[in-house]
């Protein structure tokens, strides 16, 4: 069966395409989601190969010197390319709540008090975008529960009951720390 | 285009200016506190009758208290639903809330996606008794004429007197029913008669919380409708019709002597 063969420029193009979206996908993934992608995609490619014709000699120079750019760019993005290192999260109170909260060395919430923050992920060397998304996120609910604010990087943490947990930062998918959190019975 | 302009300026503050209630911690919209019912002493005026809606907002919401809560968000801000913080402080029954504990309780309004438009905190207090306003102060007595009925109008007040809001259910009885007698009562207005002298106690069941109020019935040919007892007093065998001149001092009761007690 013959193969439609195209040019090698638009061909090597495509898989380009292919390997930009696989690296912004997983600068945006946990390592799970990362997996389950680059599992995705490398099936998507070895489908490419199988288009390119592998039984002919220069296809199948053409195929590994592809596959080498493929490896290459993953390579590099993993050695050097990565998002920002989570260092801290700094967070702002944004309302006046009529009981002593803390939200500085961790979360200190009375019972039945709302706190409304927002938050700025810190790096540790690079710095993160402002497109880059924030999720916080409460270990026991039951205890103390985060809800968005109405604006990016807002958030309202309620006391629900008198207890302790921790709130997980997400930066971009990836898991950055989980902030104690208390609620006190006021 | 200056008188455009300016013309655009008061009708933007026209629109923005006018709001009940009271603006959220996060300034996205404002809370507006609603009596469940005239039992509330927040709406009731305590005797220029029951507004179920107030521009201001309540300083103490008593532990039992029943209220409501509206949102108003800005001009085309979104509308949102008034959460509970937390039902261990403040719970939610079908249309209404219930002051469940004493502290800081937070409401917040809620849009349907999810996202926390503004917050605001009720100060909850404990009941811890009864009293009858007179010239301003809360008193944890009353004194009645002999012979004489009196309306009187009970508050929910904390340990330092200070009068609480919020609905609840009033039932009444007393120590000794040969010296006083509970002719009717609606809500926490009362219509009491001195049937013998001496000291008795009044038992206030408030949202199945019992406090007492002390009742002097005392002695005496002519009634003082300014005296202590801070309530209007009429003959028992003249009520409803014959009531006795209403000193400015008791305008706070006088609509309870309206309603007609027996």
């Amino acid at each position: 069966m013959a193969w439609p063969v195209r040019p090698a420029q638009a061909r090597i193009a495509r898989v380009a395409r292919i390997v930009h979206r696989l690296a912004n996908g997983l600068r945006k993934d946990s390592a799970a989601q990362g997996l389950r992608r680059l599992t995705k995609y490398s099936h998507h490619l070895r489908g490419r190969t199988k288009a390119f014709g592998v039984e002919h000699p220069a296809r199948r120079r053409e195929v590994r010197r592809v596959s080498g750019l493929v490896a290459a760019t993953l390579s590099a993005w993993l050695l050097g390319c990565a998002g920002p290192d989570y260092e801290r999260l700094d967070v702002i109170l944004l309302n006046d709540p009529p009981t002593m909260v803390s939200v500085e060395e961790g979360f200190s919430v009375p019972l039945g008090v709302s706190v409304v923050i927002e938050v700025h992920p810190i790096a540790m060397s690079d710095h993160y975008d402002v497109d880059d998304q924030v999720r916080l996120a409460s270990r026991d609910e039951t205890v103390l529960t985060v809800l968005p604010g109405n604006r990016r990087r807002y958030f309202a943490l309620i006391g629900m009951a008198v207890g302790e947990t921790c709130v997980e930062v997400w930066v971009d998918g990836d898991f950055g720390e989980c902030i104690p959190a208390e609620v006190t019975d006021e | 285009m200056g008188v455009r302009a300016a013309f655009t300026l008061v009708g933007v503050a026209a629109l923005t200016a006018c709001h009940d209630g009271l603006q959220g911690e996060l300034g996205n919209g404002w809370f507006e506190y609603q009596c469940v019912n005239d039992t509330d002493t927040f709406c009731s005026d305590r005797g220029t009758g029951f507004r179920s809606r107030r521009a201001d907002f309540p300083e103490f919401v008593g532990v039992g208290g029943r209220f409501r809560m509206d949102y108003e968000p800005p001009l085309f801000g979104s509308a949102g639903q008034v959460r509970t913080a937390s039902s261990e402080r403040i719970a939610r029954r079908d249309d209404h809330f219930i002051v469940v504990s004493a502290g800081h309780g937070g409401l917040f309004a809620r849009e349907r996606s999810g996202q926390v438009l503004d917050v605001v905190h009720l100060d909850c207090r404990a009941v811890a008794n009864v009293g009858v306003e007179r010239d301003g102060e809360v008193r944890g007595s009353v004194e009645l004429a002999l012979g004489f009925a009196a309306s009187v109008r009970v508050l929910p007040v904390t340990s330092n007197d200070e009068v609480l809001a919020g609905a609840f259910s009033y039932s009444f009885t007393v120590d000794d029913p040969d010296r006083l007698t509970v002719r009717s009562h609606d809500g926490p207005r009362v219509r009491l008669v001195g049937d013998a002298p001496g000291r008795t106690r009044l038992h206030v069941n408030l949202s199945g919380q019992e406090f007492t109020l002390e009742v002097d019935v005392v002695d005496r040919q002519a009634p003082e409708p300014t005296g202590d007892s801070g309530a209007s007093q009429t003959p028992a065998t003249q009520e409803p019709d014959a009531q006795l001149p209403i000193t400015d001092d008791d305008a706070s009761f006088a609509e309870a002597d309206e309603d007609g007690g027996a």
